[in-house]
């Protein structure tokens, strides 16, 4: 009776997530849709499910210079890599003891990474102390440092820990262990998830940023993939908007719009490769009969 | 002396946690407070001559233009309603669609999480042609539909009325992904012998949620309230940039106070009235976090945040 | 250290003297004699004359400008600095910006005193007032433009500088394009021919009405007049508004005057009379469907052109405009026809629309005028070609002057109006006209404005002016795309303004202007 009404109603939430999941899709298979459209298509018939005037135009303008496309994924991934592990130490440590209520600071700690959140100097600022102090300026360190410790992960990361069952804790230091060996030998294996997501959160602050490369990179180099995309648009949107105060502006440089869909394309699908990879550690029912075993 | 003594005392009973947290601290001093020396450029005449430090002071001369203006009311209206709307909707949602996550299988979970959790991936700029594909007057998908409905087609982008909703939409169908994994992560490291214990009493998966399930995340969920509320004067620039499109008849319920600074600025680009408003973000921010931590400290103390 | 640097800078100033002394010597006929630098070598005048080298210490000049950008930029710019090192001494090294963070990234690098040499600013998108009041460039004095800018100075017409200066100082250099507007209407031409326009008795707008009309009845999916939320049709005003006798000071600043005013009477342009008619005009075109009913929300106008839709295209004109736009469309030059409105018009904002100036945190400003004095080279414009359309059959191939890109080669600059004289630039098809004489004569015969030479200081009516720039864009679209009635919408648009400080407005800049006309 129980394991019927169960699957019962395991099938009510499959129904609603799916026509969810539904919904959500929509709005993608159009954008993938004028991504392969031509602009007098999208002029006439408007956004179509399937592409009434098939072109793959759009990719080809993306990848007709194909080099930068490949020097920017490499950076991106780089800059991602790095950058994660970076930000998950500095994170997951101070989250540990912003989480554990035995340690005398914890809220003064909790206050000191909060305070962050809401006010910052500005870019100015910020600029000055990245150049002028750190010099990570035209650096692969200009797009790391600055997103290396995120004071809104930090903050997410202590949420998860403290739903962590702290008892095993408690355990560990009967058993004689010292706080780093307990944080290492214990709390990691079971954070795994809460570790898991911030570091999904980070990689992916990482690998759609274009705003640092914009700051602090102008080597050719050094240039991110996101930045790449986004500098098409930005400079198109810019053109678009101001056409007759630049009286010369070169049009042959304007990309159709199934550039830009084609750029968001690009630009999240590595995600899809990357997400399970993450999702591997989304471990359930982690006890703390199985982390002692 | 006593006191310092006792506190050293304290300090060496903490110290291996102090340590741990130690080059956490330091690299957010080193990220977020050695620039906050640029505060005070709210209260500065900017010039590059004289640069941040040596710039003569202005009093309160920055902040005028936002207190002044006759539409300071109707931008912070919006920004509040809007972004309270936001937090409201997108926090029901994702802690609704996260339990029923965390009651299915562990291979319709994947799917479902990747599904949702792509439009976080999608900017700005590319969801406002996505939002103008779809409610385009002659050829948008929406009316497309009313008129195969024969219903009269909808000129969305002329009337104000309707962009409360189309931005709360937006905003869900970009963020509910998102917020969903942090709940659906915490649901996770729920000791799962709660679980067993609650199925062998016989409880129901409802009665399983409403008793370990929601009480356990609670603090989770709290806890991101309090961060949201804290920018709640902060809004997502480029929803409200560039899914209204900049028409300007939609100001009246799309305006909100990071557009109408950028507005204003653009042309004149003066760096300490752009500070002075942002100054005043935090300030707001801050003294709404420090109310709820307060009265949220009252209620359960141990959900509190600091 | 000091006395060394005087040393070098006298050495500078002695050879830039021997330079103008040799340039007036030797004439014309000698190319690599208008090159200071190697002119003493060159001419043999100089006595104590040693190789440049020595006169001249090696510098790095820094310059950012806006652009797409180029992936060949590096190369380039080594390129060029062959013939910059050997002509000043000087290498080069080009830092291209897009457009959309351009203004926010040189105000951070400016507020952080970033060493920089030349940088390019405008009236818009990173304006040259605010800038030097906040004190970002380096005054570029006379004496400095005769000794190492003849050919700028030669270049840039006389009646323009005064655009530049603040309070008769100047910083920057104007690049030289065609510097007045002659707003206008780029027609495709079949359909002039098709519904028997004659644009010969087109003297006002409303001339078109009856010419639109039939367009529109004859295929309701065409564009008979293009306009778009902020684009050439949206702003089509700012430049139209010299036909109606206006002169504006900016697109969201209320204050203007009458052209043929005399006593340059400031009035608010939102509630001149010409204005409200032309608003009137555009609300009765969008209502007979002559302007599409998206205008308001529409920014992208390419697929429309694209498609071969747009029959007509408010625009300004120049000689080169129906080469240029005529591409987009997929026509030829001569499948397009241009109605001009109204004489070109000469004033403040048009000429100071592209410049460069020299940043405070340059070190040496004089080199950055050499490298201009180069660019604005009439008789060896190599260098600044280079700098357009990059290595020559590498980057273009070149027949005659005109200039074919190689696809997909890593650079496609060809934007000459951005950094020296755009008419020493290479043509880009046989359907571009030469710019000389066209160009220069243009500028010698362009009605000159009255304000030519005020520069607003904005500082005592910022607050107004940010305020009133939000409520301009809460209106502008609507009524300036002709969606929404006049008679209604723009009494409310003016008590707005007023409640913005339109009036605190244009009392200061009649304050500015008289305080203006009396140091003149």
């Amino acid at each position: 009776m129980q394991k019927l009404r169960s699957n019962k109603l395991n099938l009510i939430m499959k129904f609603i997530l799916t026509i969810i999941s539904v919904l959500t899709l929509l709005p993608l298979v159009y954008l993938i849709s004028v991504s392969f459209s031509t602009d007098a298509g999208i002029a006439r018939y408007g956004y179509t499910l399937i592409p009434r005037s098939f072109t793959l135009e759009g990719y080809k303008y993306i990848f007709k210079v194909p080099r930068p496309i490949i020097t920017g994924y490499m950076v991106s991934v780089t800059v991602t890599v790095l950058g994660t592990a970076l930000g998950l130490a500095l994170s997951s440590t101070l989250a540990y003891v912003m989480a554990r209520k035995d340690y005398r600071y914890s809220k003064a700690t909790s206050f000191y990474v909060f305070f962050t959140m809401l006010f910052n100097g500005g870019l100015v600022p910020t600029y000055i102390v990245m150049t002028k102090l750190l010099h990570v300026q035209n650096t692969i360190w200009g797009l790391i440092i600055p997103y290396s410790i995120s004071p809104w992960f930090t903050m997410i990361m202590k949420g998860f820990m403290e739903t962590l069952p702290f008892e095993i804790v408690e355990s560990a230091k009967i058993d004689g262990a010292g706080e780093f060996k307990t944080f290492v030998r214990i709390i990691l294996p079971v954070a795994k998830p809460a570790i898991a997501t911030v570091g999904l959160f980070y990689a992916f602050a990482y690998w759609n940023d274009w705003w640092l490369a914009m700051l602090y990179i102008s080597k050719e180099s050094l240039i991110p993939l996101q930045f790449l995309l986004y500098r098409t648009l930005s400079n198109l949107s810019y053109i678009l908007n101001n056409m007759s105060s630049l009286l010369n502006v070169n049009m042959s440089n304007i990309p159709s719009e199934s550039v830009r869909m084609g750029m968001a394309v690009i630009a999240a699908g590595p995600m899809l490769i990357l997400f399970p990879f993450f999702q591997k550690h989304f471990v359930k029912g982690l006890t703390v009969g199985s982390v002692k075993g | 002396m006593n006191s310092i003594s006792k506190e050293l005392k304290e300090f060496k009973k903490n110290k291996d946690l102090f340590f741990i947290g130690l080059p956490g601290m330091l690299a957010l001093f080193i990220v977020c407070y050695l620039p906050m020396f640029g505060l005070i450029i709210a209260f500065k005449r900017f010039n590059f001559d004289d640069g941040i430090l040596g710039s003569p002071w202005a009093g309160l001369d920055n902040f005028k233009f936002f207190f002044t203006s006759q539409d300071a009311f109707r931008v912070t209206r919006n920004t509040l309603l809007l972004n309270g709307t936001f937090i409201i909707l997108s926090f029901a949602a994702a802690v609704f669609v996260a339990l029923m996550l965390n009651e299915l299988n562990k291979r319709s979970v994947k799917v479902f999480q990747t599904v949702l959790f792509v439009p976080y991936f999608i900017s700005w700029i590319v969801v406002g042609y996505l939002v103008y594909g779809f409610l385009s007057f002659d050829y948008g998908v929406i009316n497309s539909i009313l008129k195969g409905l024969n219903m009269a087609p909808v000129d969305w982008y002329s009337d104000p009325k309707y962009w409360p909703v189309i931005l709360t939409a937006s905003y869900l169908w970009k963020n509910v992904g998102y917020l969903t994994i942090i709940f659906y992560t915490g649901m996770l490291g729920i000791d799962a012998s709660f679980y067993e214990a609650a199925s062998i009493d016989g409880a129901s998966k409802f009665q399983q949620a409403k008793a370990i399930t929601i009480p356990l995340i609670k603090p989770l969920v709290i806890l991101m309230l309090i961060l949201s509320i804290g920018k709640i004067f902060y809004s997502d620039f480029g929803l409200f940039f560039f899914v209204p499109r900049e028409v300007g008849a939609l100001l009246p319920t799309t305006d909100v106070i990071d557009t109408y600074v950028y507005r204003s600025l653009r042309v004149i680009g003066d760096l300490g009235m752009a500070s002075a408003a942002g100054f005043y973000q935090s300030i707001v921010g801050f003294l709404l976090v420090l109310g709820s931590n307060l009265f949220i400290r009252k209620v359960s103390k141990e959900n509190a945040v600091f | 250290m000091l006395s060394k640097k005087i040393k070098s800078l006298s050495l500078i100033l002695s050879s830039a003297l021997i330079l103008s002394m040799g340039l007036s010597a030797c004439g014309s006929s000698d190319k690599s004699a208008e090159a200071p630098g190697t002119s003493q070598a060159a001419s043999g005048t100089g006595t104590a004359a040693a190789s440049p080298d020595t006169q001249l210490e090696p510098y790095e000049i820094n310059w950012f400008f806006p652009n797409g950008a180029q992936a060949d930029v590096n190369l380039v710019a080594e390129e060029m600095s062959k013939i910059t090192k050997e002509k000043i001494n000087a290498a080069l090294k080009l830092t291209i910006l897009d457009w959309g963070s351009y203004a926010q990234n040189m105000q951070i690098k400016m507020a952080a005193s970033e060493p920089m040499d030349l940088v390019w600013t405008d009236g818009g998108t990173l304006p040259y007032l605010p800038l030097v009041n906040k004190g970002a460039f380096t005054e570029i004095t006379d004496d400095m433009l005769k000794q190492y800018g003849p050919n700028i100075l030669k270049g840039v017409p006389e009646t323009a500088w005064p655009a530049a200066k603040v309070n008769g100082k100047l910083y920057a250099i104007i690049n030289t394009q065609v510097l007045g507007r002659t707003p206008g209407i780029l027609f495709q031409k079949k359909y002039v021919d098709q519904f028997g326009l004659d644009l010969n008795s087109v003297k006002k707008l409303e001339d078109l009405t009856a010419f639109y009309e039939k367009v529109h009845a004859a295929d309701p999916a065409l564009v008979p007049f293009e306009v778009a939320q902020s684009n050439s049709g949206g702003i089509f005003f700012n430049e139209y508004s010299s036909t109606l006798g206006i002169e504006l000071l900016g697109r969201q600043n209320p204050a203007a005057v009458y052209i043929s005013d005399d006593s340059t009477k400031v009035m608010n342009y939102f509630e001149a009379p010409e204005t409200k008619e032309y608003l009137k005009l555009m609300h009765e075109w969008y209502l007979k469907g002559i302007i599409k009913k998206e205008a308001p929300m529409l920014k992208d106008v390419t697929p429309d052109q694209k498609a071969g839709k747009t029959v007509s295209i408010p625009t300004v004109v120049n000689p080169d405009t129906a080469a240029n736009v005529s591409s987009k469309l997929g026509l030829k030059a001569e499948e397009m026809v241009a109605l001009t409105l109204s004489k070109t018009f000469m004033n403040t904002a048009s000429i100071i629309a592209t410049m460069t100036g020299i940043s405070k945190t340059s070190k040496n400003p004089e080199r950055c005028i050499m490298l201009y004095n180069l660019l604005y080279d009439e008789k060896d414009t190599k260098l600044f070609n280079m700098m357009n359309y990059g290595i020559e059959g590498k980057h273009y191939t070149l027949a005659g002057d005109v200039a074919t890109f190689t696809q997909n080669s890593g650079y496609m600059l060809a934007s000459g109006w951005e950094n020296g004289n755009m008419f020493n630039s290479y043509r880009q098809s046989e359907a571009q006209p030469e710019w000389y004489p066209v160009g220069p004569d243009m500028n010698k015969n362009a009605t000159v404005s009255k304000l030519l030479g005020f520069n607003l200081d904005p500082e005592p009516i910022k607050n107004e002016l940010a305020q009133v720039a939000s409520v301009v864009d809460e209106f502008y679209g609507g009524l300036f795309t002709g969606a929404v009635d006049p008679e209604t919408t723009l009494p409310k648009f003016l008590e707005k303004l007023k409640g913005a400080g339109s009036e605190k407005i244009i009392a200061e800049v009649q304050k500015q202007i008289d305080g203006w006309k009396t140091t003149r």
